[in-house]
């Protein structure tokens, strides 16, 4: 079944193809170019690119804005799986524009942190840093915009190999086992995705010139297998088990890009197939996927509260994030479809926030461990701020994007609930405030124990943040605002998302 | 300008005041103009809150569309409900403001600033608020705010705690430091507000939209969604449990006792004039709109009913709490929880009895007169425990003579919260009683019992601090300068001038609220004044008799078994942390038990088992020929005995 946009709009210049191919082409030329230039540059390079990328993005995101979805010129027909197109629309409009944003900042929050992990490793490798860097990047776009489930996966594993070899090349740890596990893992899931599609014998989620495609299938089997090989790449609890040692052991720049980018993504595809392709049989799934949710939620959550290593604590919180956006999906209307999308642009602001800072503290004291930290508040004061606006974007208070997707996830939910009988509507509610009270706590009481309280810390004497690691407390800082900003702002992102949501993939009853 | 203008302004300038303060930070300014800055903002939201006021009349709504796809918009309401609050709000933030400058003085001065501002400029929002979403935002801005002042002094130097350090019952240790007490604030009370945000998701699911305005225009669509849904109770219960929690009632009171420690300037403003409030306001703006549609449908009573009693429990339980507490900040905190546990208990069991307005008059009676005196007592407290080093009250005593003004602005706040005639609080409390007095004797039993409790233990804190020798280690404790003085003077005065003036401020009260007569029972009126005038008679001839009370006989923590059980606040923190908080840290570390269990077999066993097996298929090839054929040999004859067992069974 087919369900026309609302108006679509074919752009005449290829500009998202170029906003994924520009980052690319950067990556390359940082290989090119290698040693003969200097970090500096390579640095600059790569923002440069995302600056472009993000400037040509910005005309197919004000037109996505009214409602319309913008297809690329550059598409083709490919015999027996669909056709191959880039479009943006109001479901893709937070998550793309997240992707590019971070991408960007990150890009420039590398250089520093590169420079001291390169230290340690004894030996500078910025050009093959950089197109790593790149190609991971621009995959993850490349993925978000896809309209096709192949072409989906192809972009997925752009992201798949480059990020692998970032977590060998500089990652800490056993990082060959480790960037190991991460491969064979998400891998697998991202398998499990393409099986599932070849069972449901359907791979477009947007034709363009016709319409969305929805009901595509109803075969429960390739539905399940979706859900798990999707579940995999945004690891809800039990599928979860690689998350911790990737994201913790990963160079601090990249575990910034996967936490909270690339599982997302995961949820977001979930959204094109799950209430998209499977919309006729999605609502079989509401419950268990609900319970699942806030499992997901509850799991994390209780399990950052045991941690002892700040990136280990922040990989378990993205799984209890995780269950947000699957949160979202389960209920399946279009307020918390939108919560869903809302949260996943708060978790990647917020959690690029807390990796960086976590990253910061490497870099500035040497250490991941919660027992050497406390009370940094004092000499660390813009990481201590952006922190406390972080967990403030993942727990959804105000004045901070969290705030909003909070606010449509549990509207969404309430609006469900009500229809499912009393018996079950006390049990969801009991969860739901369970798993998101639980969140607040876990970020309250991170943050107490390390920027608040007596300091710990004897590592090193004369922390000076805006020295040395001017360019992480600056980049960190303007992810966080940006966090601010869309609170007030958030229409420009809700709005359409819900539009799409509700003519596309609301499922009712 | 019209009313929205003014009350907008009045929200804005606090957060213009924040960001201003969070930029002359960073400029590193000195924390004077940090400060000034502050109550500079605090003053023009002052300002404006008043002309909003004189232009309430009537009532407006305005605002703009904020997020049509779920009807939030970000509206404001301004009528006399709101423009009485929102002054109260103001002005009392101003005051505290002026106060605070010296009391904080430098040592984290940006970050003072910035979440009081920030608070105020929150606590505005959420009383102008005619959206609940909007309405949810201030709330959950005042909540951040809370949390940061709490625990201001995150040094946790020990000045600042509550409890006796080494003290534990149940082995849960009763003493609290400030970012504990600031965690357990913010714990405590998200987990009303999700409820909370349940409750306002049913209504807007039912009217696609959640405001005040529409509500009143369409409750009968929600009831008849929660009557279809069979969800009454439960819903009224999430719809009220951010209430519940923001305001204290039992078993959330527990957050509020240890916020005390916060600078005291946060818990006089925050923790007792205003941000505690916010529940009660809340009540009184939802339950005249929701209750008449629910009773329609003969809905919702039962629920009512229940919740009064929550509240007058509460009301009992922190009274007798107050009597035995020796930290000054915290019998006021437990006061404070007591006295907001009236103003619910008025609002809900005039809900239950479907005569909603008399309640909400009882409660923003209450409201105001507690918010004045209470600010009153906080502030001087502050004055006394910073001058004296101390926070007990057995290092306290006979201070009149020292610090004269702090005496009289602290005994007429007393008065006034013991409910002595003529005092506002006098008023006050018979109004929040005579609603309360619709649900039966008992319950205005409970609530009489309760006054002669509160008189009882004001009596005995304004005797113990005041009176009789002093007991302190400072050698001459004396006032403290007057920009200290003054706010909390003032507000002291306020409360008698509150008390002899109420005749013309319960009319207008009357006409805010929009109630047409209101019934006085002299028989009430009667036994709440015998009760005020026994419990602190009493009290105070009790501790007379004592002279020249002994530094020994109260510096110890009580020790009889029902003193003890009062003074460890009815076991309910040790409850609450051996039933969910030490089990939920369990059941987290069993929980990463299992998870590293799960993961060991998984990417450790699992492996290991194909290494295994690679070692014994690599022990086969021993690069020998002859080997080879004897496998080829055993496969074909393996391969021919299946093929012959498979044609037989298929056969």
């Amino acid at each position: 079944m087919l369900v026309a946009a609302q108006s679509t709009w074919q752009l005449h210049l290829p500009l998202l193809w170029l906003s994924v191919a520009i980052p690319m082409v950067s990556g390359l030329l940082s290989i090119l170019l290698n040693y003969r230039i200097r970090d500096k540059l390579h640095a600059m390079l790569a923002a440069v690119s995302w600056l472009l990328s993000l400037t040509l993005l910005t005309y197919p995101a004000l037109i996505a804005r009214d409602g319309r979805v913008v297809v690329d010129p550059f598409w083709a027909k490919m015999p027996g799986i669909g056709s191959f197109a880039l479009f943006l629309d109001g479901a893709s409009l937070p998550v793309a524009l997240s992707v590019a944003v971070v991408s960007l900042i990150i890009s420039v929050y590398s250089l520093p942190y590169m420079r001291h992990r390169f230290h340690e490793l004894g030996g500078e490798q910025w050009g093959l840093y950089y197109l790593l860097y790149q190609l991971f990047t621009a995959g993850m776009l490349g993925a978000v915009l896809s309209s096709n489930g192949i072409l989906f996966y192809l972009f997925l594993e752009v992201t798949l190999l480059p990020s692998a070899l970032l977590i060998i090349l500089y990652g800490y740890g056993e990082r060959l086992r480790v960037g190991l596990i991460y491969l064979i893992w998400t891998h697998a899931g991202a398998i499990l995705f393409l099986l599932g599609l070849f069972l449901a014998k359907s791979f477009d989620f947007y034709v363009p010139g016709q319409g969305y495609v929805v009901d595509a299938s109803r075969s429960l089997l390739a539905l399940v297998l979706v859900i798990i090989g999707l579940g995999i790449k945004s690891a809800f609890a039990g599928l979860h088990f690689w998350l911790p040692y990737a994201h913790a052991e990963a160079p601090t720049p990249i575990s910034a890009l996967l936490s909270p980018l690339l599982i997302g993504i995961g949820g977001y595809a979930l959204v094109r197939v799950g209430p998209g392709l499977f919309h006729g049989v999605w609502h079989h799934a509401s419950w268990p996927l609900f319970l699942w949710a806030t499992l997901t939620m509850i799991y994390g959550g209780l399990l950052v509260l045991v941690q002892r290593d700040v990136k280990r604590l922040l990989a378990y919180s993205s799984v209890s994030q995780m269950g947000y956006m699957l949160f979202g999906l389960a209920v399946s209307n279009h307020e918390a479809l939108t919560g869903s999308l809302l949260h996943y642009a708060a978790h990647a602001y917020g959690k690029a926030v807390l990796f960086g800072a976590a990253g910061a503290l490497i870099v500035l004291l040497g250490t991941r461990s919660l027992d050497d930290m406390g009370g940094l508040a004092r000499s660390l004061s813009y990481t201590a701020g952006a922190s406390l606006l972080g967990f403030m974007l993942i727990s959804g208070l105000p004045p901070t994007l969290g705030l909003w997707s909070e606010l449509y996830l549990v509207f969404g939910y309430a609006k469900w609930a009500v229809g499912l009988g009393s018996m079950k509507f006390a049990l969801s509610a009991l969860l739901t405030i369970t798993a998101m009270t639980l969140t607040v706590i876990y970020s309250f009481q991170t943050y107490r124990v390390m920027f608040l309280g007596a300091p710990r810390n004897t590592l090193r004497e004369g922390i000076d943040e805006l020295g040395e690691a001017k360019a992480i407390t600056l980049s960190i800082t303007l992810l966080a605002v940006i966090g601010v900003l869309l609170f007030i702002l958030v229409a420009f992102l809700a709005e359409p998302a819900s539009r799409v949501a509700s003519r596309v993939y609301e499922v009712a009853g | 300008m019209d009313a929205y203008s003014l009350a907008l302004a009045a929200v804005l300038s606090g957060y213009v005041a924040s960001l201003l303060v969070i930029l002359e930070s960073l400029l590193r300014t000195g924390w004077r103009l940090q400060a000034w800055t502050g109550v500079a903002g605090v003053g023009v939201s002052a300002a404006a809150s008043l002309l909003a006021l004189i232009s309430a009349e009537g009532g407006t709504v305005a605002g703009f569309d904020w997020l049509p796809s779920i009807g939030v918009k970000f509206a404001l309401r301004v009528d006399l409900v709101s423009g009485i609050m929102g002054l109260l709000v103001a002005v009392i933030s101003f005051l505290i403001a002026v106060y605070s400058v010296e009391y904080i003085g430098e040592w984290g001065a940006a970050r003072y600033w910035v979440f009081y501002t920030f608070f105020v400029a929150s606590m505005l929002l959420l009383v102008y608020a005619d959206d609940l979403v909007t309405f949810f935002i201030g709330w959950e801005g005042t909540g951040l705010s809370s949390w940061a002042l709490i625990g201001f002094y995150y040094d946790e130097r020990e000045d600042a705690w509550v409890g006796d350090p080494g003290r534990r019952r149940l082995g849960v240790p009763m003493w609290f430091t400030p970012t504990h007490s600031a965690l357990r604030a913010i714990a405590f009370t998200r987990l009303g507000d999700i409820a909370m945000l349940i409750g306002m998701g049913v209504a807007y699911a039912a009217l696609g939209a959640v405001s005040l305005t529409i509500l009143a225009e369409k409750g009968p669509l929600l009831a008849a969604l929660v009557k279809g849904a069979g969800i009454i109770p439960l819903w009224l219960i999430l719809f009220y449990m951010g209430a519940l929690a923001k305001s204290a009632q039992f078993p959330f009171h527990e957050w509020l006792v240890t916020a005390m420690t916060g600078p005291t300037s946060v818990s006089a403003l925050i923790h007792a004039a205003t941000m505690v409030k916010a529940g009660v306001y809340y009540a009184l703006r939802i339950t005249p709109v929701i209750a008449p549609f629910l009773a329609a449908h003969a809905l919702g009573a039962e629920a009512y009913s229940g919740l009064a009693w929550l509240s007058l429990i509460t009301a009992f339980m922190t009274a007798t709490m107050a009597l035995v507490a020796r930290e000054l900040k915290l019998i006021l905190a437990y006061s404070t929880a007591s006295q907001l546990s009236y103003m619910l208990a008025a609002v809900f069991a005039a809900a239950s009895h479907n005569d909603v307005g008399e309640g909400v008059l009882g409660g923003l009676a209450h409201l105001l007169s507690h918010a004045v005196f209470k600010a009153s007592l906080f502030l001087v407290a502050g004055a006394l425990i910073h001058e004296l080093h101390s926070r007990y009250i057995d290092h306290m005593g006979g201070l009149r003579r020292f610090m004269p003004l702090s005496f009289i602005s602290f005994m007429l706040a007393s008065l006034s919260l013991a409910a002595i005639p003529p005092f506002s609080g006098w008023w006050s409390k018979d109004e929040a009683i005579e609603a309360i007095s619709a649900m039966g004797h008992l319950a205005s039993g409970v609530a009489l019992v309760t006054a002669l409790l509160t008189a009882a233990y004001t009596g005995r804190m304004l005797f113990l601090v005041f009176f009789n020798g002093y007991r302190g280690h400072v050698a001459h404790p004396h006032e403290p300068s007057w920009i200290m003085v003054a706010p909390y003077l003032v507000l002291g005065v306020a409360s008698l001038a509150m008390g002899l003036t109420w005749p013309w401020i319960k009319t207008f009260l009357i006409h805010a609220v929009g109630v047409e007569a209101v019934k006085a029972s002299p028989p009430i009126v009667l036994a709440g004044t015998i009760a005020s005038v026994a419990g602190m008679g009493g009290t105070i001839a009790y501790y007379a008799r004592k002279t020249g009370l002994p530094e020994a006989s109260v510096l110890r923590a009580p020790t009889g078994v029902v003193a003890g059980f009062l003074y460890d606040r009815w076991l309910i923190n040790s409850l609450i942390y051996r039933l969910i908080v030490y089990p939920g840290r369990n059941a987290a570390i069993a929980l990463r038990r299992i998870d590293s269990a799960v993961d060991e077999a998984i990417h450790v066993f699992l492996p290991r088992i194909g290494v295994s097996m690679s070692a014994i298929v690599r022990r086969l090839q021993t690069g020998d020929v002859r080997d080879y054929l004897s496998y080829f040999m055993v496969g074909v004859i393996l391969t021919a005995l299946i093929s012959a067992l498979v044609v037989k069974l298929t056969g």
